[in-house]
């Protein structure tokens, strides 16, 4: 209390001060009673959520996420910021354990917001939870379509091979393996050539870094078709956003430079967790291919393909049209009853514990 | 110095090292050809769609057209063109009733100007010649009940997409003919293209038979009709 008193004393502005005074009073309050204050920037509010959901105060962050959302409506809504503020809520509410509000939260991001495919993604992974794995399948075939082989994470590729591996579908699961490695076997390699490498020195990132000032900051349309050479989503970094918006000196650009590759060294991490995850599901598949060799059992369907006079069913072929998008419908058999208690209790035990 | 250099130099070592580690492990990944061969013996009848609702809603829709045809067969000496208009209440996406009203535009082939003339000049000189009648369509008026089976759609140009759907119709009417009115009934098929809420396109193809009346008497006509129409929908 004494430092900031003296701080407001030494300020010459008063009512700079006052508001000073008041907001460093009203965020420390804040943190620890839980309460959002009007004149706190959507920033500072939104760090608030975050402390709050690291702490698993996740109620108390929904609170604080419901005004910025509403806040964020009334500005615009459609922008990157109100749609990340939705994501956020639906994860928080995954993490509180209500899932269908969180997947009705992720179903509330448009087609044309840039957190519409990890919407989707994690909307499968929501109901590969609830057991509904023909709508997870459904779900997945627009995530990793074609047109967005290029933007899409080593992610969903994991969620495709869990899932498959829950309905017993096993050629499902080395298929979605080839592909992982077809994508990204040669994405590594371009991470590990901007770790390496000097940065500045490549044509792509040099390009990029002297075309960022203030007037034209970091951000997704910037990177065009760079982006399959740069680490995935480089444009949402606050670091980067912020350096960016520098005057340009070889200062900055070095900053620049060392920070790509450092996502560089994160996507990597990333990818290499993942490639973890598939080794466990394709040892597990290899495993129930002898078991189920030998095991007979009547499998259930699961979803339904079914539409009226005003409705068309398509084939789904390697092309796809856009118009398709999230009008996909699986049926799916699952697993084989087996006929031995203790089998069917085992099986379904380690398929659950992945 | 020295120490520096080396040190950066065992690191990128090190860091090489472990990538080629990871992509040896990401190459790993897949499965041998015996253990997908194995996996495929135990697929399940799993099926992908895709389901998409109809854009164009055409329950209890009436559909105005204007149409333009040509006509293959009939009277060999005559060339006959269509326009006209038709009138469709769509039931449902399968069925529609409607009427059809084309006026007919004629003119000699070749080969009927040859005997006009050839007639003619006979007649000029004083010599026989045999009178070529002609009977003349006039206009058709067609009641059809059509049935739309199959769906599709396509892309045009990659400007935008539209839905088809491809029909078979059957029809009843009357030709007027110069001679009188003759009974008329058709059978056919064709596309039609619903291009947005409000504006069609059709391509038909119809075989039509009806009888006319020359001075040898009575006699069957077949023909070909092939028609270009736009349309509203209401």
């Amino acid at each position: 209390m004494f430092a900031i008193k003296k701080m407001s004393v030494l300020t010459t502005n008063f009512s700079t001060a006052a508001i000073t005074f008041i907001s460093v009073l009203a965020l420390s309050s804040s943190l620890f009673a839980g309460q959002a204050i009007k004149f706190q920037s959507e920033t500072q509010l939104f760090d608030l959520v975050l402390a709050h959901a690291q702490k698993n105060r996740v109620v108390e962050a929904l609170a604080i996420l419901d005004k910025l959302i509403v806040r964020a409506a009334r500005v615009s809504s459609t922008s990157a910021k109100s749609d990340l503020f939705i994501m956020t809520k639906a994860r928080l509410l995954f993490q509180l354990g209500d899932l269908d509000k969180s997947e009705k939260t992720y179903a509330s991001i448009s087609k044309s917001s840039e957190y519409w495919l990890e919407a989707q993604e994690e909307r499968a992974h929501i109901s590969g939870r609830q057991g509904d794995f023909a709508k997870a399948l459904a779900q997945l075939q627009s995530v990793m379509a074609s047109p967005f082989e290029s933007v899409v994470g080593p992610e969903p590729y994991f969620v495709s091979a869990l899932t498959s591996l829950r309905i017993c579908d096993y050629s499902a699961i080395f298929k979605t393996n080839e592909n992982f490695k077809k994508r990204f076997v040669p994405r590594l390699q371009r991470m590990k050539t901007l770790v390496l490498s000097d940065v500045l020195q490549e044509r792509t990132v040099s390009e990029l870094i002297s075309s960022l000032n203030k007037n034209h900051p970091l951000s997704f349309e910037n990177i065009g078709p760079r982006a399959k050479d740069l680490p995935r989503n480089m444009h949402r970094d606050k670091d980067l956003r912020r350096l960016s918006m520098k005057p340009r000196t070889a200062l900055r650009d070095r900053a620049i430079a060392e920070r790509i590759q450092i996502l560089a060294k994160q996507e990597i991490s990333e990818i290499e967790n993942i490639v973890s995850k598939l080794h466990i599901v394709e040892a597990e598949a290899i495993q129930s291919i002898y078991l189920a060799e030998s095991e007979a059992g009547e499998r259930n369907a699961q979803g339904s393909i079914a539409g009226d006079g005003d409705t068309l069913i398509f084939p789904k072929t390697d092309e796809t049209w856009l118009d398709e998008l999230t009008h996909y419908a699986v049926r799916v058999e699952k697993c084989p009853n087996i006929k031995t208690q203790g089998d069917r209790v085992s099986n379904n035990k380690k398929r659950a514990s992945l | 110095m020295k120490t520096k250099y080396f040190s950066i130099l065992i690191f990128v070592m090190l860091l090489t090292e472990s990538f080629a580690a990871m992509a040896a492990d990401i190459n790993d990944l897949g499965g041998n050809k015996d253990l997908i061969r194995r996996a495929r013996t135990l697929d399940p009848d799993n099926k992908i769609r895709v389901v998409q609702n109809r854009t164009v809603d055409r329950r209890w829709r009436v559909e105005l057209g204007l149409n333009y045809g040509l006509i293959a067969g009939g009277d060999p000496y005559v060339n006959t063109q269509n326009l006209g208009g038709s009138l469709d209440l769509h039931i449902n996406p399968m069925w529609s009733v409607g009427a059809r009203y084309y006026e007919h535009y004629n003119e000699l082939t070749s080969e009927g100007h040859r005997i006009y003339d050839a007639a003619k000049n006979n007649a000029e000189m004083g010599q026989p010649y045999q009178k070529t009648d002609i009977d003349y369509p006039l206009n058709s008026t067609l009641g059809v009940l059509s049935f739309y089976p199959v769906y599709g759609k396509l892309n045009f140009f990659d400007m935008g997409l539209a839905q088809f759907d491809l029909y078979v119709l059957g029809g009843y009417g009357q030709v007027h003919t110069e001679s009188g009115t003759s009974p008329t009934w058709t059978a056919g098929g064709g596309a039609g293209v619903w291009i947005s809420q409000h504006f069609t396109t059709r391509l038909e193809v119809r075989y039509q038979n009806y009888e006319d009346h020359i001075s040898s008497g009575r006699r069957d006509l077949d023909m070909v009709v092939t028609n270009l129409s736009f349309g509203i929908l209401l």
